[in-house]
């Protein structure tokens, strides 16, 4: 059970997946601008990983490995994501058609965030059993999930303060980041 | 439908030929692949199987899940890189048993414990009594560095029963058993020595039989007096019988123990506390050896046998 | 004159890293020396150009409403060869690029120029467009890897990944006026942000001077 808390922590906040890794960027400076899509846009993709990591997980360890196709991973786990979030997309579209607008293009977008396929391929690299990879699959998209919404709350307020002109846009958030990435350097010693 | 199906079959059918491109890449890097695995380690290998020339990375199984991998040197034996966690971080060795079940080879790749004491594992003193040992052959801890030998001890016994059971070599349970530790006794303190002047052990029960007076006294060891770790440390239980007729100490022992497990309750063994038996309790000169690694803990027994001795 | 310098600003504010902030994730997480720039912008020239020539020429075969799935294909294969052959003969590139190999599939400038160019444009075209944008892209993660790994290190220094025979090692200034910070993500996002914000200023000046030549 400690295990599984630690193995969560770290994956939320120490090795926070978009301030320590950097993956997830597009996503961060395309959708941060608002909360309500950057709540959104968090649910969305702490959805799709869980959803496409059981299955790719599955697909690795039911198919892939016993006929020694490990190599066709990265070829099946692209599809499988693409499939899923094909499949979020049509169901968001029907049921939730306000946050199928607010997300827009974002939406299929998730396809290429790095972020899903990182997960995918990491709960095979680090050989995690079905329970952890599970941890790990919610531990992460959260973590990405909680940074993006920091980030909305501040571009709100950048938003309305004067930015030197340069940096208005995607520059102002980049620095936002970095600061963020320093705060969240300090939280090595937690576990 | 018609166009549906033929969008599938597109699919499949270029999905197909891109698995067979990549297969193709796939069989023509793997060779080299596994041979960089190799390259990595070969040095190692060469130092302890000079004479092969061939080695080759050989599939296992191992419950401990202690090795990482295991090398066959083509005529020569069997390589084990293991990994285990010594006292403050973890230690990867490699260890070499030759074909004719005899350890040829221990060497230390990394390790991260204290310079002096666990860092020992890495130095002649340890290796000198691992190799040329033979694959059946219990192999001692190192006294003063017990957590990390111990830890050692243990990746190798994982390797040795890998290569017994690989060879079909039956282990009288050498391997299985515990590493034995050793105990040597290091300088002497007197029982009436300053240092255990306080704390002093208290008498917690006192028993008269005849000539034998049982006292049950709790004296404060390592646990209690200097161990950061412990939230709750508990003092030491110590039982110590007096002959008031002869005026010497029948026996000294446990009841409970409450300082470092591996560490203090070497001062636990027959080797110690048999050094009170027969000590006059009248002769204020009286000491012991106390345990080399296990201080403390050893102090703690003084402390206790000197509050029997002095209680009224 | 006039073409070098509408190259050079094309190169500048086309710029797919820091002008369009496409492929940001790879750019900040191996930027930390010359040897991972290079490696890794090689490997994207090559993929890049292949995976154009290869979808443009099945471009006309190619059905409408399933080509984002092929074209993933196509580039997953790429992807994963590449990483066969990284793995097999430079190791160290592979160790220090990692799991940013096969995250090339996502690297958002491969799909972006296959859905913008190589589906509409013929096969010499879509090579000559892939090496460019691949180039573009190279520069970018040099720049980048040179400002931080000077002041993160005060030294220079480039091997060969093949055989790891280090071809210079220049030390510039003493250690102690190193800025360690700049080899950590902070140290990432802070030139990528100031680079980014250079570009930009850049872009502003440019068009200021042609609201000016206009009026």
């Amino acid at each position: 059970m400690e295990k599984l808390f630690a193995l969560f922590m770290t994956a939320f906040l120490i090795n926070n997946v978009v301030l320590t890794k950097f993956l997830g960027i597009c996503p961060l400076l395309g959708v941060s601008k608002n909360r309500s899509s950057a709540l959104g846009m968090g649910a969305a993709v702490i959805f799709t990983i869980v959803g496409s990591s059981i299955f790719t997980y599955g697909l690795y360890y039911g198919i892939l490995k016993p006929m020694h196709l490990e190599y066709m991973n990265l070829i099946t786990f692209i599809l499988v994501i693409a499939g899923f979030v094909q499949f979020v997309e049509m169901f968001m579209k029907k049921y939730s058609t306000v946050l199928y607008k607010a997300l827009g293009i974002y939406l299929p977008l998730i396809t290429t965030n790095c972020v899903v396929l990182y997960v995918a391929l990491q709960n095979i690299t680090d050989n995690l059993n079905f329970v952890e990879m599970l941890v790990y699959s919610v531990a992460v998209p959260a973590g990405f999930a909680l940074v993006l919404y920091i980030f909305s709350t501040i571009r709100e307020r950048l938003e309305i303060s004067t930015t030197p002109k340069p940096f208005i846009g995607n520059p102002i958030v980049l620095i936002v980041a970095a600061l963020c990435a320093l705060a969240f350097s300090g939280l090595a010693g937690l576990v | 439908m018609k166009k549906a199906l033929y969008l599938a079959a597109f699919l499949a059918i270029v999905s197909g030929l891109a698995g067979g491109i990549l297969a193709g890449v796939y069989q023509l890097t793997a060779p080299i692949i596994s041979e960089q695995a190799t390259i990595a380690v070969k040095a190692n290998l060469q130092k302890i199987f000079p004479t092969a020339t061939e080695y080759k990375v050989v599939t296992f199984t191992d419950d401990t899940k202690l090795i990482t991998d295991v090398y066959e040197a083509v005529g020569a034996g069997y390589a084990y890189k293991v990994t285990v966690t010594g006292y403050k971080d973890v230690i990867t060795f490699i260890v070499g048993i030759s074909n004719d079940a005899k350890i040829v080879g221990f060497d230390v790749l990394s390790i991260n414990d204290t310079p002096g004491i666990g860092q020992r594992v890495g130095t002649e003193e340890f290796s000198k009594g691992v190799i040329g040992k033979g694959s059946t052959d219990a192999i001692s801890t190192l006294s003063g560095a017990t957590i990390s030998s111990t830890a050692v001890v243990k990746g190798i016994n994982a390797a040795k029963a890998h290569f017994n059971a690989l060879k079909k070599i039956t282990d009288t349970g050498s391997s299985t058993a515990d590493p034995v530790v050793t105990v040597t006794l290091g300088s002497a303190i007197k029982l009436f020595d300053t240092i255990t002047t306080t704390p002093v052990g208290e008498v917690t029960n006192k028993v008269v039989e005849g000539d034998i007076t049982t006292y049950t006294v709790s004296s404060k060891g390592y646990a209690v007096l200097e161990s950061e770790h412990d939230s709750n440390p508990k003092p030491n239980i110590i039982i110590v019988k007096i002959d008031t007729v002869k005026k010497q100490i029948v026996s000294v022992t446990f009841s409970e123990f409450h300082d470092t497990k591996n560490v203090g309750d070497k001062a636990n063994t027959d080797t110690f506390l048999k050094q009170y038996a027969g000590l006059s309790t009248a002769d204020t000169a009286i000491s012991v050896d106390t345990v080399s690694g296990a201080t403390f803990t050893s102090v703690s027994v003084n402390r206790a046998v000197r509050a029997a001795i002095e209680s009224k | 004159m006039n073409k070098m310098k509408k190259f050079f600003r094309s190169l500048v504010l086309d710029n797919p890293v820091f002008g369009l902030f496409l492929g940001t994730c790879s750019t900040l997480a191996i930027t930390t020396n010359l040897n991972n720039a290079f490696g890794m912008g090689v490997s994207v020239i090559v993929i890049l150009t292949l995976s154009n020539v290869l979808i443009s020429a099945i471009r006309k075969i190619t059905p409408d409403e399933i080509r984002i799935p092929v074209y993933i294909v196509v580039i997953a294969t790429l992807v994963k060869s590449v990483e066969l052959l990284i793995k097999a003969y430079t190791p160290e590139l592979d160790t220090a690029l990692g799991v940013f190999i096969p995250l090339i599939v996502v690297n958002c400038i491969i799909l972006g120029r296959a859905e913008a160019y190589a589906s509409k444009n013929g096969i010499l075209a879509s090579a000559k467009d892939g090496i460019m944008m691949g180039l573009a892209y190279t520069l970018s993660l040099t720049v980048m890897s040179l400002i931080r790994q000077i002041v993160a290190t005060g030294t220079l220094s480039l091997s060969n990944p093949f055989n790891n025979v280090v071809l210079f090692n220049i030390s510039l200034f003493a250690k102690e006026f190193t800025i360690s910070m700049f080899s950590q993500p902070v140290g990432a996002f802070l030139t990528f942000a100031l680079l980014a914000a250079a570009v930009a200023a850049y872009r502003i000046s440019v068009e200021d001077k042609a609201k000016k030549e206009a009026k």
